[in-house]
């Protein structure tokens, strides 16, 4: 009984992964192939792998430009946001004020409003201003959406840190912000890894606007790729599943450091009370 | 170290008066405790002195320093927390160092202190540990570490007991008194205990409800109660309470129970009010198993051994009566007994208002 369960139970994890696994896997055995295997009907699974795709597309000056711009633009709104989000977050934990449960509220209905409402006022908005089309504006655009959210998810984790702790550090001898420094911001580091991780993730995937804000200085890498999908003579799909797999780094690699941190952040359960 | 010196201290959270006004002074080297239940203002009172909650009214003084308006961090206190408040991403030895390093210490002199300290509280084998990795009774001890390394003006602690088990306290309660000597730091601390404020202090300040109902010895309070709030608050099992009625019979002035007339005993005061409350504690009651004149009857309800000594609770006609005593043969539940007080041991409280009358 309890092993058919298991066997059950293992029989869906297999499932799922497959059903996840498969478009990714296939992506990148076809990013190592060469264009004659690549376009091979039936598919070939057993072929000489070869980084030459890799090397290939990151050679097209656009394509690399279009990464260096992505990653800019993202890390550049990250940090814009982890400074906004930490102290907005500990003022929402921590202090009473007027109107904070009003500009609460509004922070995070914002969010709810589907962005790509904004476009049309916005674009002619930026042809006016000569915002159009550079890294700036996406920094800008990157933040402001996710920065209330960032701002929600800082306030939860400080929120977690009891007062008294911070409360100890005052006595101890250290100013507020000193205690903020020493104590409560080391204790949120898994709550500022999360946040950063999130707005990266976010801005490192945006296409909407990217898509429709710039037209060539400011190009992001996900912009680019469906450049090259639409652009090439015919589809080139080795050259295709190489960027695809490029874009995808940065976010499997955040993916690993969440993890870690995640089981780290739980241990820190002990500052309970 | 220094003395304490609280002048007319009030604190109100919105309609609540946390603290009512409040003066006191507590003398350079005393361990001085605020006894009373929980709410009624003692966690307040250490915040205020602490500078983590600044007072509605009134002035604190350390030495003769006013630091009303100062910050918690130029006050040069250290407190421990109920909770301990350790910092949990630091080991031991760090959270030993943090309030030193605030001091800008030289690393040598850092180090010195905290292998004094921890000699003293026996943590030499935890320093490189996290809070988290320790048990309740070593985190108290690194609690208390970190509030001593620092050699503070005074020490704040609040309730550091409560949160260990009951052998691990009493054996703490001694050990914290023993240091507090050896230190000879002002300490204010803060219990809900009796029993602790009984056995750790040089005086007791007793709060109800924001306000201190009596500060002396802990003899003091427990012999001469102010009013009988504090005698049934202190004292376990609690004072037994009586309404009764003064009468002067030939030459000498007796007491009467309400509840149960045949009761009377001599009035230690000349001329005590017509209606007054009588209290007399467990341990000043005997026990006879044979009528005696003016003893009062009852069946015992139960009877609870605690090793020397057993409570024994009575049914009687002026209600449920507590009685703390060495008895050789206990009484069986349900047997009738014969109370009797000790002379002298009685406690005389004003009807309406319950204030102490008398010596
Ligand atoms: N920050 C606060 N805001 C509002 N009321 C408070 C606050 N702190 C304490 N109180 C109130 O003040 C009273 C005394 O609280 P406290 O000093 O914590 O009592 P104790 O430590 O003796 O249990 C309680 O009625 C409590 O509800
Ligand atoms: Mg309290």
């Amino acid at each position: 009984m309890t092993v058919a369960r298991a066997a059950g139970g293992h029989l869906l994890y297999l499932l799922f992964f497959v059903w996840t696994l498969f478009p990714i896997v296939w992506l990148l055995l076809t990013s190592l192939k060469t264009r004659l295997d690549a376009f091979s009907i039936p598919p070939v699974w057993l072929f000489v792998p070869t980084l030459k795709n890799y090397g290939q597309i990151l050679w097209i000056s656009e394509v690399a430009r279009a990464f260096v711009n992505s990653l800019v633009v993202s890390a550049t709104s990250t940090l814009l946001v982890l400074l906004l989000a930490v102290m907005g977050g500990y003022a929402y934990s921590r202090f009473e004020f007027p109107g904070k449960r009003a500009s609460a509220f509004v922070l995070l209905v914002t969010r709810m409003f589907p962005p790509v409402v904004i476009v049309p006022s916005m674009f002619r908005l930026l042809r006016a201003t000569g915002l159009y089309d550079s890294l700036g504006l996406l920094t800008l655009l990157y933040a402001s959406f996710t920065v209330s959210f960032s701002v929600w998810m800082m306030k939860a984790f400080f929120d977690e840190i009891p007062c008294h702790i911070e409360e100890a550090a005052l006595v101890d001898g250290y100013s507020r912000p000193g205690a903020f420094w020493r104590v409560t911001l080391p204790i949120a580091a898994p709550g500022v890894v999360a946040t950063a991780i999130f707005t990266f993730v976010l801005a490192w995937n945006e296409f909407l606007f990217a898509f429709m804000f710039t037209s060539q200085r400011a190009k992001t890498a996900p912009v680019e790729f469906v450049g090259i999908i639409l652009r090439e003579t015919g589809v080139e799909w080795h050259l295709m599943a190489a960027g695809a797999c490029l874009l995808m780094l940065p976010t499997l690699a955040l993916s690993w450091v969440i993890h870690r941190y995640f089981v780290r952040g739980l241990g820190l359960g002990a500052v309970k009370g | 170290m220094a003395s304490i010196r609280l002048e007319g201290v009030s604190k109100a959270f919105g309609a609540v008066q946390a603290l009512r006004p409040t003066s006191l002074e507590v003398s350079d080297a005393e361990f001085f405790t605020f006894l009373g239940p929980s709410g009624c203002g003692k966690t307040t009172l250490l915040r205020l002195v602490a500078g983590l909650e600044e007072p509605t009214s009134g002035e604190i003084y350390i030495g003769e320093r006013c630091v009303t308006r100062l910050k918690p961090k130029d006050r040069d206190l250290a407190m421990v927390f109920q909770n301990y408040a350790l910092y949990p991403h630091m080991t031991v030895r760090e959270n030993l160092a943090f309030p030193l390093e605030a001091k800008h210490l030289p690393r040598g002199e850092i180090q010195a202190r905290i292998e004094e300290v921890a000699r003293r509280l026996e943590l030499a084998g935890l320093l490189d540990r996290r809070p988290r990795q320790l048990s309740g009774g070593q985190q108290q001890r690194v609690a208390l570490g970190r509030a001593i390394v620092r050699n503070p003006r005074a020490f704040l602690m609040d309730e550091p007991l409560s949160n260990l088990d009951a052998k691990l306290r009493i054996q703490m309660r001694g050990e914290l008194k023993r240091l507090q000597k050896d230190l000879g730091i002002t300490t204010l601390y803060v219990t809900h205990d009796q029993e602790e404020a009984m056995t750790m202090s040089d005086r007791i300040a007793v709060l109800r409800e924001g306000a201190v109902q009596q500060c002396g010895s802990p003899e003091e309070i427990y012999r001469r109660p102010r009013n009988r709030w504090v005698g049934e608050f202190v004292g376990t099992p609690p004072m037994n309470v009586f309404e009764a009625t003064a009468e002067r019979r030939g030459g000498a002035v007796v007491l009467r129970a309400i509840a149960a007339p045949s009761v009377r005993f001599p009035s230690p005061i000349p001329e005590p009010p017509e209606k007054l409350l009588v209290g007399i504690r467990p341990e000043h009651i005997l026990i006879h198993r044979a009528p005696l004149p003016d003893a009062l009857p009852g069946r015992v309800h139960v009877v609870e051994p605690v090793g020397d000594c057993s409570i024994i609770a009575i049914r009687t006609d002026a209600g449920l009566v507590n009685v703390k005593a060495a008895v050789e043969e206990l009484p069986e539940m349900d047997e009738v007994v014969y109370l009797t007080a000790l002379a002298g041991k009685l406690h005389l409280f004003a009807r309406e208002t319950g204030e102490r009358i008398g010596p």
